[in-house]
């Protein structure tokens, strides 16, 4: 589920950005409830991409490192979410390219614009994590998002798991809005017919 | 040709049960030894305490003011002392300082005896301190003395504010000298002069040596701040396998997410089974 990251959702409930700011004038509490509310779909991102408990462990506290070294430099001309998961996608990509995962290979015949994520080639669907996982639910999950090609897991990842709208989500891939949906659309196809007998 | 151009800002339509399996199937989070990891250095990085009250409660607009009172109230008390100061003290190249009293008082009739009588009563403080500061005063004195005078001096008076502190500060030890020199340097004349009269006032009765440390220590507790002194890699990598191998999964994990914390490349230093390792699912 997405985590709430609208400021105007509750006029008595601080919006990520003012608490970014209130964290960055020292105050650690501020953080607690950022932290809160954003660490369930970080981590799931990162989870659901690299498919590795450990990886993502490591990613996942690089990723929040990264925003409390990033403090005071913060300025919210963005929603936080939006921001957050940049640092997210940005990490992910300079981890797959210090394993040697990044390939260069042609995106998909729908996808015109670079996304580096499009550039991974069988970035997890190999790896023997997955197919040993212990939840029945869990692997079969892994399983179905292995097989999107990168990009496409990676537009619907960030749809379902950031809550950032469409034109978030392509300006922080780099990618055209309609591609964006379209990607979108293409997953959910495709995980809809793994993902609903299991209910 | 037509051109089918749907609506940019709409999203693709929601299916309530594939939302629905999707959250019954995706419900990790991250584990509870990574949490406090990230949430300690959180509080690290800006230095804060546990925190009881609330948010809401610790920016209420009501207590908005409290620091700028209390600040205001520190001024007008500052503003005060200074002016019930001596005048001459104030404007005046041969104004004594008050600490005098504190100083070793070579020229004084008994320097062994206290050093607080040293000041001869209905003597004129600037006749008796004068002397005592040019030659024997601890070096923060002598640094302060030279802060007020070189205040307003051109940047190249920068050496001449440092240097001479040295054989001034006889007394004190000759790395501390040669610290003050080093954390001068960096900064124009102004600047250095302006640090060290600022810092003169609390630590009036301390040495130069004991000024440079504190300066030092500022630095080295920021450095604390943001992280704990870590340990070599190859230890600390050892000492995670061994609490893995005790089957002290918490405590691996701790070390583990405090070496991540600690070493920035930690991805590049950690071995594949030690980075890839987790603990067993509760």
């Amino acid at each position: 589920m997405p985590a709430r990251a609208f400021a105007d959702a509750d006029p008595n409930d601080p919006g990520d950005e003012a608490l970014m700011q209130t964290y960055a004038t020292g105050n650690a509490h501020a953080f607690d409830r950022l932290y809160a509310r954003h660490k369930g779909g970080v981590y799931r991102y990162l989870l659901r991409h690299c498919g590795n408990a450990g990886t993502a462990d490591e990613l996942f506290q690089d990723v929040w490192m990264n925003v409390i070294r990033a403090r005071a430099s913060y300025a919210p001309s963005a929603k936080f979410a939006t921001w957050l998961y940049r640092i997210a996608h940005n990490r992910l990509i300079d981890h797959w390219r210090a394993n040697g995962h990044l390939e260069l290979v042609s995106a998909s015949a729908d996808e015109d614009e670079v996304d580096p994520l499009a550039a991974i080639a069988g970035a997890r669907g190999d790896e023997p994590e997955i197919r040993a996982g212990a939840r029945e639910q869990a692997v079969r999950l892994d399983l179905a998002l292995a097989r999107l090609p990168p990009a496409q897991r990676e537009a619907f990842l960030l749809h379902q798991e950031s809550g950032l709208e469409l034109a978030e989500i392509a300006a922080l891939t780099g990618a055209g809005i309609e591609t964006i949906k379209s990607r979108i659309r293409y997953a959910l196809a495709k995980l809809r017919i793994e993902l609903l007998d299991l209910q | 040709m037509t051109t089918h151009r749907p609506d940019a800002s709409s999203e693709p339509p929601r299916d309530a049960r594939f939302d629905a399996a999707w959250r019954a199937a995706s419900r990790e989070e991250p584990p509870a030894a990574l949490d406090a990891a990230i949430l300690a250095s959180a509080r690290r990085a800006v230095g804060a305490r546990p925190q009881r009250e609330s948010l809401r409660e610790a920016t209420r607009p009501e207590r908005w003011w409290w620091p700028l009172a209390a600040a205001a109230t520190i001024g007008a008390v500052a503003i005060g002392l200074l002016q019930l100061a001596a005048p001459d003290r104030l404007g005046t190249p041969g104004a004594e300082p008050p600490i005098v009293t504190d100083m070793p008082a070579a020229q004084s009739p008994a320097p062994s005896s206290a050093p607080t009588a040293a000041r001869p009563s209905g003597t004129a403080p600037a006749a008796v301190a004068r002397p005592a500061m040019r030659k024997d005063a601890p070096a923060s004195v002598a640094t302060e003395e030279r802060a007020a005078g070189a205040a307003t001096a051109a940047p190249a008076a920068a050496s001449s504010a440092a240097k001479p502190a040295a054989p001034i500060a006889a007394n004190a030890q000759p790395a501390s000298a040669d610290a003050a020199l080093r954390i001068a340097e960096p900064f124009p004349a102004g600047v250095a002069v302006q640090r060290q009269a600022a810092e003169s006032d609390a630590a009036r009765p301390s040495t130069l040596g004991k000024i440079v440390a504190g300066q030092r220590g500022e630095a080295h507790s920021d450095a604390g701040t943001k992280a704990r002194t870590p340990r070599p890699v190859p230890e600390w990598i050892a000492l995670i396998r061994k609490l893995q191998a005790e089957g002290s999964a918490d405590e691996a994990a701790r070390e583990l997410a405090a070496f991540r914390a600690a070493y920035p490349d930690h991805e590049r230093l950690l071995p594949h089974d030690v980075r890839d390792w987790r603990p067993a699912e509760k």
